[in-house]
């Protein structure tokens, strides 16, 4: 028997958003191609040439031409605005109440990180119906990787040297496919793993370092295991690898790489102003650059600064002096010390986000 | 002065094989053009074979995943770069264009040849990379993956870098060509349509080649010199890469395209037997598509982490594509109402290019549409989308120009059964082959993975099942067009009964292609018929 498979399952509600957009999508598609395919048949038929048939001498016809451009622009138009929506949907429009999980792709494997400091191999533990935003970026040195969970209708590249950010809320637990999508050299095909999205119990206990059953997968994935545990005669539930238990939380990770590091010497914890500007309350705040551009300093800007500190000055430190550090921090200590600035809220930021 | 003497062809005048290597004639080189690309058509095509084999089942056939990653990219890049960009304008373009303006050859002859063996020495070495340890960068060339693998990378580079150059002397010797070569009478207005395709084709290659040249010739400084412009490990930024990329890369999509709708612009009036319908808006749709194919290029990119913003105007403007391209069908379908219409092997090929390249239209719509996009990007309905494009519109527009003005390129014809058959054969094998892949990405299978999970085994088979069903089409295309070249029946100046000015000489034309001096007295398609 052939098995052709189905439509894909939309665990998450902007999956479902993308499938209406998309069903609309092919009833575009089977209609103008019934608009060109029914007359193109209809026309060889009866126009076949025979004898005692005559072609009509026919050139143009301005209104029919004009009906035909417009009558598709304003479709396309509708297209086009339902596309925007549908990715604010999917990509933009991250709740701030989202947890973060650091996604790290190397040749050929993925590392994800939790703000309680612990990392796990091509498994990304979740809970259901929580918002998950994403900070994902390539190992140093590595090639472009690219996050895809089609459950979710929802794929990133991963570039090495930027985060890029997307963001997802999974509604069915289970284990969702994933595969890398950019072509990153012989073991592509094999760099692909599970978003397990956990009942809200099972994330407790697994959050705590408990043991819990795998659950099944959801949709496409999981048959060449169930091929393998049947061969092997085994039951196909095991557990889940337990989750490095780095015990310090990721802020006191940076904590300590920022005394450690020496950025202490230089840029304060508590708003004192050093030889640069001080962490405290820095992170997705405006500020002014030395050239007069005011950008917000976001993961990126701060992950520029530490490996290219003149890049991006801010205005009135034009003379101070920091050493690039590019390659001297792993991956894994840049996100520790991104988190731990973005813990210092000053109080501004801190009244505004009580405010929201 | 027309000194071929009566009798002779172009084909055994002059003779020997000097006189064709080093030959200024615009048939000549158009023919060995067309020889080399058929050649290149036959190796992309067994590369294509291997990889579908390979995807017969998830688990390893007979390549490992490295010669998996190079078959895939010597496919891409012998495809992309030495068959389907030369394949119309190049080979068949060559021979037609000069004849179609009534004039005795290209502006500059001998850079035609130029461009002729700048293209066999890209060819060589392209081909060379194979001894030196082989390229897996995919046709695309993406870094930091092409600045790190080691393999014959820089060579691969080079090779697409001279390629440029011969896609470039061609454009410009099109360009001229058509300003100042014109036959009497031929006002823009007189001129086929093919010309225009043609000349809006050129003016692309023109402008978008020598970016390509310069991003490849970046890549490969930054391999050998190791300079940081794309390769973040140097300080480089490998999104630029992409920009840069897809700046000439979009436009070729429509290097490729253009000239197979200037086909079968020419093939449905002419088996209509009506003139092609809406001629201003028809020339008007090509420079439309050539303008617009400037400023999508992001639409590779919606994915890569470049702003919302963007990406957003990218997905506006890509819209505004399939307005002219939907002039171009509705009026290729207008042509034949009230037409009286012949299924020769030209038509047929027509009718394949309509059935499939809307198909192909159609889901680019979907694709040009941001939030579709996400899910879609670099999965296996991008692939089925831009074969259903590339194959289904640029090869069977390839393949309704080689049958439509075979007879004039060797003076035989065919036999039209077999073309009709090989046609259909090809049609179905070529549906079968690539509509499951559209089925596969929205599965969520990914391009270029040479394992996948076993859920998507069936569709795989199916698809390479209809890869050799396409196979045997082109075996017997191949068997029946040689027995033509050798044996066919003698086709007669204008077996079609077409009314542009290639018909009016021989079939084959002489040296310098007419015999007396042709002068344009009516437009390329006023086909009698009753007026209304």
């Amino acid at each position: 028997m052939m098995d052709f498979g189905g439509y894909p399952i939309a665990a998450t509600a902007a999956a479902e958003s993308w499938d209406q957009l998309h069903w609309f999508l092919i009833g575009v598609c089977v209609f103008f191609s019934l608009v060109v395919f029914v007359p193109m048949v209809v026309f060889a038929i009866k126009y076949r040439a025979r004898p005692g048939h005559k072609p009509t001498y026919i050139s143009h016809n301005n209104a029919l031409e004009i009906f035909w451009t417009a009558v598709p622009t304003v479709i396309l138009m509708v297209i086009f605005a339902w596309g925007w929506i549908v990715y604010k949907e999917l990509v933009i429009n991250a709740p701030p109440n989202a947890m973060e999980v650091k996604v790290m792709a190397r040749s050929w494997g993925w590392t994800f990180q939790y703000e309680d400091g612990r990392t796990t191999n091509d498994l990304l533990f979740v809970p259901v119906n929580k918002p998950v935003r994403l900070v994902m970026t390539a190992a140093e040195g590595d090639v472009i990787h690219s996050f895809f969970v089609p459950n979710f209708r929802l794929k990133k590249d991963v570039v090495p040297g930027i985060y890029n950010t997307t963001w997802f809320e999974a509604r069915i637990p289970g284990r969702h496919q994933f595969f890398c999508t950019e072509y990153c050299g012989a073991g592509h095909s094999i760099m692909i793993g599970a978003v397990v999205v956990l009942e809200e119990e099972d994330w407790q206990l697994w959050r705590w370092g408990k043991a819990i059953d795998m659950p099944d997968w959801v949709g496409i994935g999981g048959k060449r295991e169930r091929m393998l545990t049947a061969s092997q005669g085994r039951e196909a539930a095991f557990q889940v690898q337990t989750a490095h238990l780095d015990q310090k939380s990721l802020i006191d990770r940076g904590q300590e790489l920022h005394r450690r590091q020496g950025c202490v010497a230089c840029h304060s914890s508590d708003g004192t102003m050093g030889i640069g500007p001080s962490f405290l309350g820095i992170f997705g705040e405006e500020v002014e650059l030395s050239d007069g551009r005011i950008l917000v300093r976001d993961e990126n800007y701060i992950r520029g600064q530490i490996e290219n500190p003149r890049a991006q000055i801010v205005r009135g430190f034009e003379h101070a002096v920091m050493p690039p550090y590019p390659g001297r921090l792993s991956e894994l200590d840049l996100n520790a010390l991104i988190a731990y600035i973005k813990s210092l809220q000053g109080s501004t930021t801190a009244q505004r986000m009580t405010e929201e | 002065m027309h000194h071929s003497p009566e009798g002779t062809t172009y084909l055994n005048y002059p003779k020997g094989l000097m006189s064709w290597l080093v030959t200024l004639d615009h048939k000549r080189i158009g023919m060995m053009y067309l020889a080399s690309v058929l050649f290149f058509f036959f190796v992309g095509g067994v590369f294509a074979l291997t990889i579908r084999l390979e995807l017969f089942t998830p688990e390893q056939n007979l390549l490992t995943a490295d010669q998996y990653n190079q078959a895939f990219t010597y496919h891409g890049v012998i495809m992309v770069f030495l068959v389907i960009i030369p394949m119309i304008p190049a080979a068949i373009g060559n021979f037609v264009l000069p004849l179609m303006l009534g004039a005795k050859d290209v502006a500059f002859p001998r850079m035609n040849l130029a461009s002729y063996y700048i293209f066999v020495a890209a060819s060589v070495m392209a081909v060379a990379t194979m001894f030196f340890g082989g390229v897996d960068t995919g046709w695309t060339f993406y870094t930091p993956y092409s600045t790190q693998t080691q393999t014959a990378t820089t060579l691969m580079l080079c090779a697409a870098f001279v390629a440029g150059f011969s896609s470039i002397f061609t454009g410009l010797n099109f360009m001229a060509t058509v300003h100042k070569l014109r036959a009497p009478g031929q006002g823009w207005g007189q001129l086929p349509l093919f010309v225009w395709a043609i000349y809006a084709t050129s003016v692309i290659q023109v402008l978008a080649t020598p970016v390509l040249g310069l991003t490849l010739a970046l890549v490969a400084l930054e391999r050998v010199a190791g300079v940081g412009i794309f390769d973040p490990a140097l300080g480089g930024d490998p999104v630029l890469f992409q920009h840069f990329f897809w700046f000439y890369s979009h436009p070729a999509v429509y290097i490729m395209i253009l000239p197979a709708m200037g086909v079968i612009n020419e093939v449905i009036p002419v088996f209509s037997r009506k003139p092609i319908f809406g001629y201003k808006a028809m020339a008007a749709a090509i420079f439309g598509i050539a303008l617009v194919a400037f400023a999508v290029w992001g639409h590779h990119m919606f994915t890569s982490g470049q702003t919302a913003l963007v990406n957003m105007l990218f997905s506006l403007i890509t819209m505004f594509v399939a307005v002219p391209t939907g002039i171009k069908v509705f009026s290729w379908i207008a042509t034949m109402y009230k037409g009286s219409i012949h299924f020769d092997a030209p038509m047929i090929y027509a009718f394949a290019f309509l059935f499939v390249f809307v198909i192909g239209g159609l889901t680019g719509v979907v694709l040009a549409t941001l939030g579709a996009d996400i899910h879609f990007h670099d999965t296996y309905y991008v692939v089925a989308h831009f074969h259903y494009v590339m194959v289904g519109g640029t090869l069977f527009g390839f393949m309704a120009g080689l049958h439509y003005w075979w007879p004039k390129f060797f003076g035989k014809m065919f036999n039209s059964f077999l073309a009709k058959l090989s046609a259909v054969l090809i049609l179905i094998g070529f549906n079968v082959t690539f509509f499951p892949q559209f089925i596969l990405g929205i599965q969520g299978m990914p391009r270029r993975y040479w394992s996948y999970i076993p859920e998507f085994t069936a569709l795989n088979q199916l698809s390479t099942i209809g890869s050799f069903v396409i196979a045997l089409g082109f075996f017997l295309a191949l068997g029946y067009l040689t027995h033509s070249f050798f044996f066919g029946k003698k086709a007669g100046s204008n077996p079609w009964r077409a009314l542009t000015l290639e018909w009016e000489s021989e079939s084959p034309p002489p040296l310098e292609n007419f015999r007396f001096d042709p002068v344009v007295t009516h437009g390329p398609y006023e086909f009698k018929g009753e007026r209304v």
